[in-house]
């Protein structure tokens, strides 16, 4: 999408002369976001108690268009435990 | 404003799979008819992030390497059950709950979580900027590399003595948040100071309530009575602003154009108020014939404890059910109406006078005869209708379900305008839901709706003066140059960010055979808005989440979750400087 027009046509043409400088008033205002949030689960059991697991988690976030600041980011997470049902 | 919009986009986008996907304490026990089940795990986890952690971590420790303990436990002795357990992942991130039943007459629940927000830090980049007048826009960090956030944690806990058909209830919550957030003071007027500190945050808020329920065989009648209170140990912090000067001579003779500066030394900024709150809740549910019928009322007063100003709240919600053509079918209305006020509070200008010049001796209203004075109503006061019907129908055993939905929302403001002359808005939204089954371990959702609003909510001239001075001129403060209240009084842009139409499509599916399941969701949402002044935007959501399941050998199991979201939106926006 581009610029919107301001409903008097005449601006653009009358602001010139004067020491204001409007010519990026009239802009867009963008989001453009992406969110990927995936990940496995495995769990592994030796005995009928004990037993291992493991995981994966990747966060994934893309400000396409960053307006006050960058809010790209990445987070990949590992968790490892053994447990015991009792 | 925008970047606090994109933060809560995302935050909602991934909160719910970010806290969703730790692992959990879901495991059943090797025993279930044994007096006492319970799950131990210990381990590592370890978070590595890239770029800005504020959305892909958004309430939990990252970016380090941490032990992780899991514990549950139930048990059933001759007295009652026990139900606890904990997860705990940091000194930051954890949560523990006790349930016990005492003889089936007294059951308690105990919830303790403990987590810790991001907030944002604004590098504050974008405010700079000069004039051809050498008129500044600049800013001051005065902490530029602070972490903001807060460290919260949430004590909930309710006891219920059941006495044959009337229970007694106690509760009780506990919230601390402790930390710190930015703060943005702008300082004029010889130039549009931004200064940028740091505010700590310590406040308590407690609910403490009781309740009471009386039950028959039909039905029953309760009623609730809470007091909140929110207490801030931080109630403000000092900031000396800048002296005002002329903009353009750089004399302190600027007084009469604000209401203080650096003469009146550190002045509380960022004032967070105390604030007391009572509640009362009256619930009552009867079966009438082949109606199911339910209503309730709330009743809330809300007190600012450093203005005294209040608020009250009155809220009513109906709702009747019934099946018809032999249990095939079922209608349903549901009925929600209330209303708030909040009192008026009188804004009392200081108004200090000119030292110099052609102002000299003159308040900023001797000179320009306009009104500094007002009086603040609140753009909430408001009525509000809010009508759910819907139909269901049985299609048969693979055709399943098909539901047709209708919801109706008035929103009636006393004072505050969403266009020109239009205190109203109204919404309407039909919706179709068919929900098919159309194979053993196959099941479909399949939904639309489409919205319409007239007279979305928006701040009716936002943005973009066009308020043009008759030129040329050499400089802005010529006297035959617009005031600033005038250019902003000519803003002309209606802005927005809800929709006024809007298409939702929602499919779900999910399979399920021998030991795995299969489920997948996808929605899509598009909504635009044109009502307005400038408002021409569109906004378009898409969600996808597809998760599998399997346990492949008695000794293995797992799952794979993968969700996608994507935002999209265009809308118009001006950066003002300098429009008062």
């Amino acid at each position: 999408m581009g610029n919107f027009d301001l409903s008097r046509p005449d601006f653009t043409e009358r602001s010139p002369n004067s020491w204001w400088d409007f010519s990026r008033t009239p802009e867009w205002s963008n989001l453009d976001l992406d969110g990927i949030d995936t990940g496995i689960d495995l769990k592994y059991r030796f005995t009928r108690n004990v037993f291992a697991r493991g995981a994966y988690r990747y966060v994934k976030y893309d400000d396409g268009d960053p307006y006050l600041y960058d809010l790209t980011g990445r987070n990949n997470l590992l968790y490892f435990s053994l447990g015991y049902l009792f | 404003m925008k970047n606090i919009l994109i933060a809560a986009i995302g935050i909602a986008l991934l909160a719910v799979p970010a806290v969703a996907q730790i692992p959990d304490t879901n495991f059943e026990a090797p025993d279930p008819e044994a007096s006492t089940t319970g799950n131990l795990q210990a381990g590592v986890w370890n978070s590595d992030i890239s770029g800005n952690p504020e959305i892909v971590a958004p309430y939990s420790p990252a970016d380090k390497t941490g032990a992780l303990l899991l514990f549950t436990l139930k048990s059933h002795p001759t007295w009652g059950k026990v139900d606890a357990g904990v997860q705990w992942l940091d000194e930051d991130y954890s949560r523990s709950f006790l349930n016990l039943d005492i003889g089936r007459t007294l059951l308690t629940r105990t919830t303790y979580r403990r987590f810790t927000p991001r907030l944002g830090h604004d590098p504050l980049t974008y405010a700079e900027a000069v004039t051809a007048h050498d008129r500044i826009l600049r800013h001051t960090d005065t902490d530029p590399d602070k972490v903001y956030g807060l460290e919260d944690g949430i004590l909930e806990h309710r006891s219920e003595l059941q006495l044959g058909a009337a229970t007694v209830g106690f509760n009780f919550r506990d919230q601390r948040r402790k930390g710190a957030h930015q703060t943005l003071i702008i300082s004029h007027c010889d130039n549009c100071h931004v200064n940028s500190l740091t505010r700590p945050i310590d406040e308590t808020q407690q609910d403490i309530g009781l309740d009471a329920k009386v039950a028959w065989t039909k039905g029953f009648l309760e009623g609730s009575y809470t007091k909140r209170t929110l207490r801030e140990d931080v109630t403000s912090i000092d900031f000396l602003y800048d002296r005002a000067l002329h903009p353009a001579s750089k004399l302190p003779i600027f007084d009469n154009r604000v209401q203080f500066d650096s003469l009146n030394g550190p002045l509380p900024v960022d004032v967070r108020q105390d604030t007391d709150k009572d509640i009362v809740k009256v619930n009552v549910q009867q079966a009438a014939g082949a109606f199911s019928l339910t209503g309730n009322g709330v009743w809330s007063n809300t007190e600012n404890l450093y203005t005294n100003n209040k608020a009250d709240y009155k809220g009513y919600f109906f709702s009747a059910a019934r099946p018809f053509a032999g249990k095939k079918a079922r209608v349903r209305f549901r009925g929600r109406y209330y209303e708030t006020d909040t009192g008026d509070y009188f804004f009392d200008t200081v108004e200090r006078e000119g030292v110099a010049g052609p102002h000299a001796g003159k308040t900023y209203r001797d000179v320009y005869g306009i009104e500094v004075d007002y009086l603040r109503q609140s753009s909430l006061n408001r009525k509000v209708w809010d009508l759910n019907a819907d139909v269901s129908l049985k299609l048969g055993r693979k055709a399943g379900s098909l539901t047709g939905s209708w919801t109706f929302k008035d929103v009636n403001r006393e004072f505050y305008e969403v266009a020109s002359g239009e205190t109203t808005t109204t919404t309407n939204i039909l919706g179709l839901l068919w929900r098919p089954r159309p194979a053993r371990g196959l099941r479909f959702n399949v939904g639309y709706r489409h919205a319409w609003v007239d007279n979305p909510y928006a701040v009716v001239g936002g943005a973009c003066s066009d308020q043009v001075t008759d030129g040329p001129l050499a400089s802005p403060f010529d006297p035959r140059a617009a005031p600033y209240y005038t250019m902003r009084d000519a803003r002309i842009m209606d802005t927005t960010a809800l929709a006024g139409s809007w298409d939702e499509v929602k499919l779900r599916g999910s399979y399920s055979k021998n030991r795995t399941l299969l489920t997948a969701l996808y929605r899509y949402w598009d909504g635009t808005n044109t009502s307005g002044n400038l408002t021409d935007w569109e906004r378009t959501n898409q969600t996808a989440t597809v998760t599998f399941a399997w346990m492949p050998a008695p000794t293995w199991d797992g799952f794979v979750s993968y969700n996608y979201q994507r935002l999209e939106n265009s809308a118009p926006g001006c950066i003002a400087i300098f429009d008062g």
